[in-house]
Parts: C-alpha cells; sequence; structure tokens
C-alpha cells in the first residue's frame, strides 16, 4: 500500500495531476496488486488506474485485464470494467473484447461491444458482423451501433444508419422566447492539455485536427468539436464518397478536469449529391441530425440546418453549420430553448 | 420541519445488486444523512425509486462523465421536486467515483447543458461510498472542493478533494447550502 495510491482512491471526482506525474514504480506494483486481488474493494478503480500508468500492450494493464478475463466466476461489472479500460490499448484490445462479446451477461457484453466500436478496425468487421446478436434489445442494439460505426471509421458501407424521419426532429417554435444562445470560439490551451491526454481508444480513434476545432458553450456545457484531421483536409467532398466517422464532440467534466466523448459525429451521402450527418451518444441514441442536400454544397462549402431528434429529455437548438475544409462553423440563430420538450422516462418507485 | 431538501434516490439496474450492495446503499444514504444532519440542512424524505437492468441498459455502465449526462438526460422523477441522485454499482473512470455540478440547477426540465443530478457509485467501502454520496449532493447544493475555498471546511471534511470516508462539516458550509433552491427553510 502506497501513500500516493491511497491519496487517489480517496478522491472522488477528479485526480491530483501532480499525483499521477509522481507515481513510481512501487506505485504501479501497488495497483497492480489491487487489480489483480479479487477481493480487493477498490480493484475496479485500480483496474482504472492502471489504464493511467502502463497502458501499453505488454503492460500491467494487458496483465491485469488478462487476468480477469480469465477468472472462473469474475463479478461482472470487474470485467466490463476490464473491457472498457482496455480500450486505451487501442486495436490490441480488440481480441480480448471481441472474445467478451460472446457472454451471456449482458454488461460483459455491452462493454465489450463498446470497446470495440471505440478501437476496432475494418479487419475485424466481418467476424464482428457474424458473431453479433440481433437489434432489440440493450446489447443487439449496441452491437449493430458498434458495426455501424466500425464501418464508418473504415469509409465502407453497407451498415448505413437510418436517418430520423421528419415526424422525429424536433424544433424551436417561432415564437418560442425562453431561449438561450449556443456560442463558439476557439479551444484554449487548457482545451488543447486536456485533450492530449486522451488515449486514441478513448476519442474512438478520432486525430482531431487542431485548426479547425471548435469550442462550443451550450448553457452550462462546454464542448469541443473535433474533426478528424484526414477527413477535414477534404470537407465537404469526403462526406459525398462513402460512409465516415468524421469526429467527435467531447464534454467538459462538471470540475473541468477531463474531456470524454459525448457525441459521435457520423455523416454518409444521400444518394442525390447531398450527405447525412448524425450526432449520436456513445450509447447509438441519435441526438441532432442535419441533412446537406446537393444544393447547400457549392464551391466547397456545405451549410444545412441541425435539429435535435425526438428522446425521452429532448431540447431543440437551432444552428446551420457550415464545413469546409478549413473546419466547421455554427451559423444560424445558435439558438437552445431553456426547457425540454419531451419528458424524461420515470424511474420505478421501490416497493 | 427544519431547514431540509428532500432526495429520490434512483438505484440503477436494482435488480441485480446484491442484497450486501442494497444494504451499503441503505448505509450509505445513512452515513449522508448523518453528515447533512450535524449543521443542516437535514436530510428530510428520501424517496426509494429503481430502474430495473433491461431498461437501463447501458445507462448503467457508467464510463465517464458523459455516460453519467446521458443518464440523468434520460430519466427524471417527474412527480416530485426533490433532488434526483442515481446510485451505479460501478463507476469505471479511474479518476471518478461520483459526479455532480457545483452548483445544481432546480427544475426537472430545465435544458441548462452539463450534467442535471448527483450520480453516484458503490465504489470502495461503505464509509468511501457514504462519503461520496453525501459529496456530491454537497457540489450539488453549491459546496466546491476545500482546496478551492480553505475558509470554508476544516479537518477530515467531507468535501476534501480527497475526501475518502471523511465526515467532517463546517457551520460555514452549512450556511452556503442553505442558500441553494433546493433547500426548503
Amino acid at each position: 500500500m502506497t501513500d500516493r495510491i491511497d491519496q487517489l482512491l480517496a478522491s472522488k471526482d477528479g485526480a491530483d495531476p501532480s499525483l499521477l506525474a509522481a507515481l513510481d514504480a512501487d506505485d504501479l506494483a501497488d495497483v497492480l496488486g489491487r487489480s489483480l486481488a479479487a477481493d480487493d474493494e477498490n480493484r475496479v478503480r485500480a483496474l482504472g488506474l492502471l489504464s493511467l500508468i502502463d497502458p501499453s500492450p505488454l503492460g500491467a494493464l494487458a496483465q491485469a485485464v488478462g487476468q480477469v478475463l480469465a477468472e472462473p466466476a469474475p463479478d461482472p461489472f470487474t470485467v466490463a470494467a476490464a473491457l472498457g479500460r482496455a480500450a486505451v490499448m487501442g486495436r490490441d484490445a480488440v481480441p480480448l473484447a471481441q472474445a467478451a462479446a460472446l457472454s451471456d451477461e449482458p454488461v460483459i457484453a455491452l462493454a465489450a461491444w463498446r470497446t470495440l466500436q471505440q478501437v476496432a478496425l475494418s479487419d475485424s468487421l466481418g467476424a464482428l458482423a457474424q458473431m453479433a446478436p440481433p437489434a432489440g434489445d440493450p446489447v443487439g442494439d449496441q452491437a449493430a451501433f458498434a458495426l455501424s460505426v466500425i464501418a464508418y471509421r473504415a469509409g465502407l458501407s453497407g451498415f448505413e444508419l437510418t436517418p430520423p424521419d421528419d415526424s422525429r426532429i424536433v424544433a424551436i417554435p417561432a415564437d418560442e422566447d425562453k431561449v438561450f444562445f449556443i456560442n463558439t470560439s476557439p479551444p484554449t490551451e487548457e482545451d488543447l492539455a486536456l485533450l492530449s491526454r486522451m488515449p486514441a481508444g478513448e476519442l474512438y480513434m478520432v486525430r482531431p485536427a487542431q485548426e479547425g476545432m471548435l469550442a462550443i458553450e451550450c448553457g452550462e456545457e462546454r464542448m469541443l468539436l473535433c474533426i478528424d484531421s484526414d477527413i477535414q483536409m477534404d470537407m465537404p467532398d469526403t462526406f459525398l464518397q462513402g460512409p465516415s466517422l468524421a469526429g467527435v464532440v467531447t464534454t467538459l467534466a462538471p470540475l473541468g478536469t477531463d474531456y470524454s466523448v459525448r457525441y459521435l459525429v457520423l455523416t454518409w451521402p444521400d444518394g442525390t449529391g447531398g450527405f447525412h450527418v448524425l450526432l449520436c451518444q456513445p450509447d447509438g441514441v441519435q441526438v441532432y441530425y442535419g441533412h446537406a442536400h446537393s444544393d447547400e454544397i457549392a464551391e466547397g462549402t456545405a451549410a444545412f440546418g441541425l435539429f435535435a431528434v425526438d428522446r425521452p429529455g429532448a431540447c431543440p437548438v437551432s444552428l446551420t453549420p457550415s464545413v469546409t475544409a478549413s473546419g466547421v462553423t455554427l451559423g444560424g440563430d445558435c439558438l437552445s430553448m431553456t426547457e425540454i420538450v419531451t419528458d424524461r422516462l420515470e424511474p420505478e418507485p421501490t416497493d | 420541519m427544519a431547514v431540509h431538501f428532500d432526495i429520490n434516490l434512483i438505484v440503477v439496474s436494482e435488480d441485480i445488486f446484491t442484497p450486501a450492495e442494497l444494504k451499503q446503499v441503505s448505509d450509505s444514504v445513512d452515513i449522508m444523512k448523518t453528515i447533512f444532519a450535524t449543521h443542516g440542512p437535514v436530510i428530510g424524505t428520501v424517496n426509494r425509486f429503481k430502474i430495473d437492468h433491461r431498461a437501463a441498459g447501458v445507462n448503467a455502465i457508467i464510463f465517464n462523465s458523459a455516460d453519467a449526462m446521458a443518464l440523468a438526460d434520460r430519466f427524471a422523477v417527474r412527480s416530485n421536486d426533490a433532488l434526483d441522485v442515481f446510485v451505479v454499482k460501478r463507476m469505471f473512470d479511474p479518476k471518478a467515483v461520483g459526479y455532480s455540478p457545483t452548483p445544481g440547477a432546480c427544475g426537472k426540465n430545465k435544458a441548462k447543458g452539463r450534467l442535471r443530478a448527483p450520480v453516484v457509485s458503490l465504489n470502495g467501502s461503505t464509509a468511501d461510498s457514504g462519503n461520496t454520496f453525501a459529496h456530491e449532493v454537497g457540489h450539488f447544493l453549491g459546496l466546491p472542493h476545500c482546496e478551492k475555498d480553505e475558509s470554508l471546511c476544516g479537518p477530515a471534511n467531507f468535501m476534501r478533494a480527497q475526501s475518502g470516508t471523511n465526515t467532517g462539516v463546517t457551520p460555514d458550509q452549512a450556511v452556503k447550502m442553505i442558500r441553494h433552491c433546493q433547500v426548503t427553510l
């Protein structure tokens, strides 16, 4: 037991960066020991700390994840945690997650499909498509979404999402006055520093183009729109060529300590000279949708309306993104309603 | 009644909690109530709710603060104005065992961005999770970490960044929390 690991385990909603930077071999041995001990009450968190300290494919995290997955009757949430943290290993996590995706335990299968969604490439797509359970339950739905994300990352057709129809689009009423402005600005040095600490796997293998990155203030939420550099250089034409995981939108944690991915930005051609843009949560829930028709694309620029998709907790926005090879700007009214328009789901009272 | 606030305790995937984990939830609530009872505001009614594992789906798995936002965006107790507090079995974020805005907003239908309600986990011992419950609710009621404002805190304070199993609370913190819109005078 080292003092530094004890201090990290005592922290509630953020880790002291100076503490993390000071960790040494004794700390690594301590946290590895806790990760390997099936009865350690901090095991899940220890696995997480390992992913920060030694995420290399042959390192301590890989050793601990391997042991957890090999245990005869592990706690499902511990396995899920191990699979989730394995995403920081990048492609090396794919075989582990692929095997675990077949688990009968939904928590394990969900975590496995999510890790695959984060890091798997086209070479795994065929095998994963064969083993994916049918959509219709949480695991099947997550698997279907994961296959789409992997295909979009690779630019492959055949797994396109179904765009929401008009009945699912919610817009701000014309006379609505309960609105606030959505503001944008270039990212700050602090934004970029926090983003640079995110492993590729946590960014869904998107390599953000720093030039053109957009900070978005929506009420009290601060987000970063991060477009993949390879995709940005040919925008918007690249959106007409095939599906793409164009980028991610990250959100700042409540205490400003970290960014994490809030939405995946997925695009695909509409077949008539335009393209669809869909922002989905990592669980596959569709949140914002836009359709750039062919007449909205000219001279290296595409401009189109982006709308909220109806769901529990939906909140309409009025935005007109403009897409060029320099990045994305948000134009139009840049408004959000101050209240949701669709009720959230009600939990059940306990007897 | 004394200056108080009410809570909706929403246990996510309750049907897969073990009896020991359900006891840890109840014991953690007791620890939280004890902390707030020291100087107020006291915790009034604790309404218990559950979300079944199938209904929660992937929202039961919290990898990061974005997942916590998705959970609190999707579910809310609409039948009363008490503070929703979500409890999950585990969080997989190496840096966090709970999340909350500081301060949180009142009004269940407000769309102000950011996290809507505290989301806490059972990571660690019961004494750990008891502190976690109180710590995140403290953030919601406007308390910063002690390291941001030492004048509010004393030793072993429940709002230290590394608060572990701390239960200490000060009258100054109580005064600050009592001003929050969630508190009934």
